[in-house]
C-alpha cells in the first residue's frame, strides 16, 4: 500500500469519527430549553414537522417613501419578534420577503387566532379624563350606591372619557400617548396588593404633560386605555411632577408583563396587510411524518446497497462503505450548518442516496469496461476514475444550477419547503461527489497489488470475460 | 447491439403521442390546482352540534361563497369542560401547553377544537368547552386521569361524535373568518375552525409567476451549461437544445399524468418536477459526455454509430442508476406516508420517463439535427417551400 493512500485513509477515518460525534453527541440541553423546534438528535425542524403557525403579512409601503421603507419594514419586523417573544414563542422565525412581505413562523403555536392577534396588536396606550359630566355622573351614582366600578360603566357607555391633554413646551394642546413613554416600563409587584403592575416613566415632554394633567385632575380618576379599551382609572391623589406612574389592574403576571413588553416596542412603523398567507400545521402530524420517512429512508437504503453489492461485488460493498460515510457526513453537515429539516428535505436526503450511488455505479461501469479492455487494476482504477470525472462533474453541476434556482424562488415565495429541498439536495450533491470521487476511490486503491486484485470475478466481471482476459494475458 | 439510432423516427412518434394525450387532458381539464396556486382558504369545521352539510353549504351561499366545496366526516371526540382565560392570547397559550401535555401521555395526533366561552363572561377566566379529536382511541376514564395528574382541576369530560366539514373557498382573510364564524354560530350553535390554510390571490399569483420564471430560468441556466460544456464539439448548442428538449418531454409527461387523472398540483409538485428537470438534464449529459469522448477518439467514424456505440456504452449505467432511484422512490412511496405520496409519484414517473428520454430522445435527436432532419420537419410549410 503507497503512502499517499494511507494519508487518505487516515483523513477519511478522521473526517467519519468528527461527523460521527457530531451527530451522536446531544448538545447539553440547556436550562428551561424545552423548545418543540428541537428534536433528540438536535437538529432545527421546519413548521412542517415541528408544527406550528405559519403567517405572512404585507407591510403597506404606500405611505412611505422609497428610501425609508426598507427601514420601516425592518422596523415592523422588530416589533414582531418582541411580541412574538413576549408570547413566549421558542424560536421563532421572522424573515423579510421581497420587498414588502414579513414571514412569521412560530413554531409549537397552534392557535392562528392568538397568533394573529397578537402581532396585530397595535398597543396604543392612552391618558383620558372623564367630562364633567361623566364625573358629576360617577358621584351622583356613589352618593346612592349605585356605583359598580368605573370598568363596567365603561363598558355599559356610560362614562364619557375624553382625551387628557395639557400644554406642551411649544404651546400646543397635547394629548399625553403611550408616544411619551420612556421605552423601559417594567413589571413590579404592588407593595399594597401583591398584584403585579407596570411600571413606567415618560419623556420630559410627557413629565411636564403628566405633570399638568395629574395637577388639574387631583381627587379625579386618570383613564389608562389600552388599543381604545379600558385597563385602569387610578384616582388622582396628588400633582406628580416626577414623569413616572403605574398601571396597575393587572389580570396576572403574565398579561403585565406583555403589557410591559408591548409598551416598550412601541407601535409598528407601516401598517400592516393580511395575513396574505395563514396556515396552521398540526405538530402531531409531522411527529409521524418524520417516524414514516424514517422507516422509508431505512429500507429504501437496505435496497440500494443490497443492489450494489449483488450487481457490483466487491466494489460494491466498497460503494455501500462510503455511501454510510456520507450518510453521516450529511447529517453532521445538517446540524453544523445548521439546516432546518422540512419533510421535503427529508425527501431530499433520501433521494440524494440515489443520486450518490450514480456517481459510484458510473465509476465502477468505467471500471469494468478499462478490465474488459486488458488493463490491470491500478491502471483501470484511475482510467476509470478519470473518465467517469467529466460526466459527473457536468451532471452534478446542472443539479446544482437547479437547486440554485429553487433556493431563490424558494426565498422570494416564503416557502420553506422549496428552500429546505434545495439546500439539502445541493449539500447531498457536493457531499456525494466528494464520497465517489474521494472515499470510493481510497477504498479501491487498498487492493491494488493486493491477491484480490487478480480475481476479477469480485469486480463483477463474468467468468468468460475473465476467461478470456486471462488468455489475452498470457 | 441495439439500434436507437435507425428507429428513432419510431420513438418520437410514441413520445409525441404520449405528449400529446397530456396536453389535450391539460387544454381541456387543466390542472387540479392547490390553494398555493389557485388561492383561497381551506379549513375545517368543526361543530358542537350535529350540522347537515346542505344546511351549511347554503349558508356559506348565502354568505357570498356559493363556490365553497364542502365534505362532510363524522369525528369521534371527548368534550372537555373546564375554565380557561379569555384573553386570546393567554388562552392559546392554555390550549398549545393542553396539546403538549396529551401529547407526551397518548403520542398520537390531538386536535382541539374550542367552543369558546359560554355567554358574554367578564373577568380573566370562564367556563369553555374544548372538543379533543384524538388519532386514535383514547378512554375516557383515561383522559380523566391523566389530567388529573397533570394537576389539571375542574374539569368534567364527556364522549361525543361531532360534525366535521372540510371546505375550502375563495381567499378568507382574517377579518372575514371572524364575521362568517359569529354568522355560522347565530344559525348551527358554535364551532371552531382547525387546521386553517389560506393564500391570498395575490400571493398565489406571484407564486404561478415565479414557478414560470423558475423553471425557465433553469432550462436557460442548463442549455448554457451544456453549450460551454460541448463547447469543443461542432454545434455545442444542439446537445444544449436537445437535453432541453428531453427535459421538456418529461415535464410535459409528469404534467400530462397529473392533469389526466386530476391529481393535486402544489408546491411540493413543484419540487418534483424540477427535480425531474434536474434528473433528466443529468442522464442526459452522461450519455452526451460518451458521445463527445467517442468522437473526440474517432473523429472519421459515422456519426450514427457513434452514438449508439455510446448510448449502449451508458446503458447499464443508465440502468443502474435508476434503478437504485427507484428503489429509494418505491421505499417513500410505500412507507413514507400520504402526505408526500403525490410528491414522490412524480418523481417516480419522472426518473422512468427521464432514463427513457435520455436514451431514446435526447440522443436521437442529437442525430436528426446533424443530420438537418429537424429543418426538413418544417418543409410542409409552404413559405420555407418557397424559399427553399
Amino acid at each position: 500500500m503507497n503512502r499517499g493512500n494511507l494519508i487518505r485513509l487516515a483523513l477519511i477515518a478522521i473526517l467519519f469519527g468528527l461527523a460521527l460525534s457530531e451527530v451522536l453527541i446531544r448538545d447539553a440541553p440547556s436550562i428551561g430549553d424545552s423548545s418543540p423546534g428541537n428534536n433528540t438528535v438536535g437538529m432545527r425542524l421546519g413548521l412542517d414537522l415541528s408544527g406550528g403557525t405559519h403567517l405572512v403579512y404585507k407591510a403597506d409601503l404606500s405611505q412611505i417613501g422609497n428610501e425609508t421603507a426598507a427601514d420601516a419594514v425592518k422596523g415592523a419586523m422588530d416589533i414582531i419578534e418582541l411580541r412574538v417573544n413576549a408570547y413566549g414563542v421558542s424560536e421563532p422565525v421572522i424573515q423579510k420577503q421581497g420587498t414588502d412581505r414579513i414571514s412569521v413562523q412560530l413554531p409549537g403555536v397552534r392557535d392562528m387566532d392568538a397568533a394573529v392577534s397578537l402581532i396585530g396588536q397595535t398597543a396604543e396606550l392612552d391618558f383620558r379624563e372623564l367630562t364633567d359630566e361623566s364625573w358629576q355622573e360617577v358621584q351622583r351614582l356613589t352618593a346612592q350606591g349605585n356605583f359598580t366600578g368605573y370598568e363596567s360603566l365603561t363598558e355599559q357607555g356610560i362614562l364619557e372619557w375624553i382625551p387628557a391633554t395639557a400644554i406642551s413646551s411649544k404651546g400646543e394642546a397635547v394629548h399625553l400617548t403611550g408616544g411619551h413613554l420612556k421605552r423601559n416600563t417594567r413589571v413590579e409587584f404592588s407593595q399594597i396588593t401583591s398584584e403585579p403592575e407596570v411600571h413606567f416613566e415618560l419623556t420630559s415632554e410627557g413629565a411636564g404633560l403628566f405633570a399638568q394633567i395629574t395637577g388639574r385632575l387631583i381627587g379625579r380618576p386618570l383613564g389608562i386605555f389600552l388599543d381604545d379599551a379600558w385597563v385602569s382609572s387610578p384616582i388622582v391623589r396628588s400633582e406628580i411632577p416626577g414623569g413616572s406612574g403605574v398601571i396597575e389592574n393587572m389580570k396576572g403576571l403574565d398579561e403585565a408583563r406583555r403589557l410591559s413588553t408591548l409598551l416598550n416596542a412601541g407601535a409598528l412603523p407601516v401598517p400592516l396587510e393580511g395575513p396574505v398567507i395563514r396556515e396552521d400545521i398540526d405538530p402531531t402530524l409531522g411527529a409521524d411524518s418524520i417516524r414514516k420517512s424514517l422507516i422509508a429512508g431505512v429500507v429504501g437504503l437496505a435496497l440500494v446497497l443490497a443492489f450494489m453489492m449483488l450487481y457490483y461485488r466487491l466494489p460494491g460493498v466498497l460503494a455501500s462503505g462510503a455511501l454510510l460515510i456520507y450518510g453521516v457526513l450529511m447529517l453532521a453537515a445538517f446540524k453544523l450548518i445548521p439546516v432546518t429539516l422540512t419533510l421535503a428535505g427529508i425527501a431530499a436526503f433520501i433521494l440524494s442516496i440515489g443520486m450518490a450511488v450514480d456517481a459510484n455505479v458510473l465509476i465502477f461501469e468505467r471500471l469494468k469496461e478499462e478490465l474488459r479492455a486488458g488493463r490491470t487494476l491500478g491502471g483501470a482504477i484511475e482510467a476509470g476514475f478519470n473518465r467517469a470525472w467529466a460526466a459527473i462533474r457536468d451532471s452534478n453541476i446542472s443539479t446544482l444550477i437547479t437547486c440554485g434556482i429553487l433556493y431563490w424562488m424558494g426565498n422570494i415565495l416564503a416557502e420553506p419547503r422549496v428552500k429546505g429541498f434545495a439546500l439539502t439536495l445541493a449539500i447531498g450533491v457536493a457531499l456525494s461527489m466528494f464520497t465517489a470521487i474521494f472515499v470510493t476511490r481510497t477504498f479501491l486503491r487498498l487492493f491494488v497489488g493486493t491477491r484480490l486484485a487478480g480475481r476479477l470475478s469480485l469486480f463483477g466481471m463474468a467468468s468468460v470475460e475473465q476467461t478470456s482476459l486471462s488468455k489475452e494475458q498470457e | 447491439m441495439f439500434d436507437f439510432v435507425s428507429r428513432r423516427k419510431w420513438f418520437f412518434l410514441a413520445s409525441g403521442l404520449v405528449i400529446l394525450i397530456g396536453i389535450i387532458s391539460l387544454i381541456a381539464s387543466g390542472l387540479n390546482l392547490g390553494i398555493e396556486f389557485s388561492s383561497g382558504t381551506t379549513m375545517t369545521l368543526v361543530f358542537k352540534d350535529a350540522v347537515g352539510e346542505e344546511a351549511l353549504r347554503s349558508e356559506f351561499a348565502s354568505l357570498g361563497h356559493d363556490k365553497a366545496s364542502i365534505q362532510h366526516s363524522a369525528k369521534d371526540a371527548l368534550l372537555l369542560d373546564m375554565e380557561l382565560p379569555l384573553d386570546p392570547v393567554e388562552r392559546g397559550k392554555k390550549k398549545d401547553q393542553l396539546v403538549e401535555d396529551l401529547q407526551a401521555k397518548f403520542d398520537t395526533t390531538i386536535r382541539i377544537a374550542d367552543f369558546g366561552a359560554v355567554g358574554n363572561a367578564t373577568g380573566p377566566v370562564g367556563n369553555a368547552t374544548l372538543a379533543l379529536i384524538f388519532g386514535k382511541t383514547v378512554d375516557q376514564s383515561d383522559l380523566s386521569d391523566t389530567l388529573g395528574n397533570l394537576t389539571y382541576s375542574g374539569f368534567s369530560i364527556t364522549r361525543t361524535t361531532l360534525d366535521s366539514f372540510l371546505v375550502r373557498t375563495e381567499t378568507i382573510f382574517t377579518d372575514e373568518e371572524e364575521e362568517i364564524k359569529q354568522e355560522l354560530e347565530e344559525t348551527f350553535g358554535l364551532l371552531d375552525p382547525l387546521d386553517v390554510y389560506s393564500i391570498s390571490p395575490e400571493v398565489a399569483s406571484e407564486r404561478v409567476q415565479y414557478t414560470t420564471y423558475a423553471v425557465i430560468a433553469a432550462a436557460v441556466g442548463i442549455l448554457l451549461y451544456i453549450t460551454w460544456a460541448f463547447r469543443r464539439l461542432i454545434h455545442p448548442i444542439s446537445y444544449g437544445a436537445c437535453a432541453i428538449v428531453a427535459l421538456v418531454h418529461d415535464a410535459l409527461i409528469v404534467l400530462g399524468v397529473f392533469s389526466l387523472f386530476s391529481l393535486e398540483v402544489n408546491s411540493m409538485f413543484i419540487i418534483a418536477l424540477l427535480t425531474v428537470i434536474g434528473y433528466s438534464v443529468n442522464d442526459t449529459i452522461v450519455v452526451f459526455d460518451r458521445i463527445r469522448e467517442n468522437k473526440r477518439r474517432d473523429i472519421n467514424a459515422d456519426f450514427a454509430s457513434i452514438v449508439n456505440v455510446s448510448l449502449t456504452g451508458t446503458l447499464g449505467r443508465s440502468l443502474s442508476t435508476s434503478l437504485t432511484t427507484l428503489f429509494v422512490l418505491l421505499a417513500l412511496l410505500l412507507f413514507g406516508g400520504a402526505t408526500i405520496s403525490n410528491f414522490v409519484l412524480a418523481l417516480t414517473i419522472g426518473v422512468i420517463v427521464g432514463t427513457y428520454s435520455s436514451l431514446f430522445i435526447a440522443g436521437p435527436l442529437v442525430v436528426s439535427w446533424e443530420r438537418g432532419e429537424l429543418g426538413r420537419l418544417f418543409d410542409w410549410i409552404p413559405l420555407r417551400r418557397e424559399r427553399g
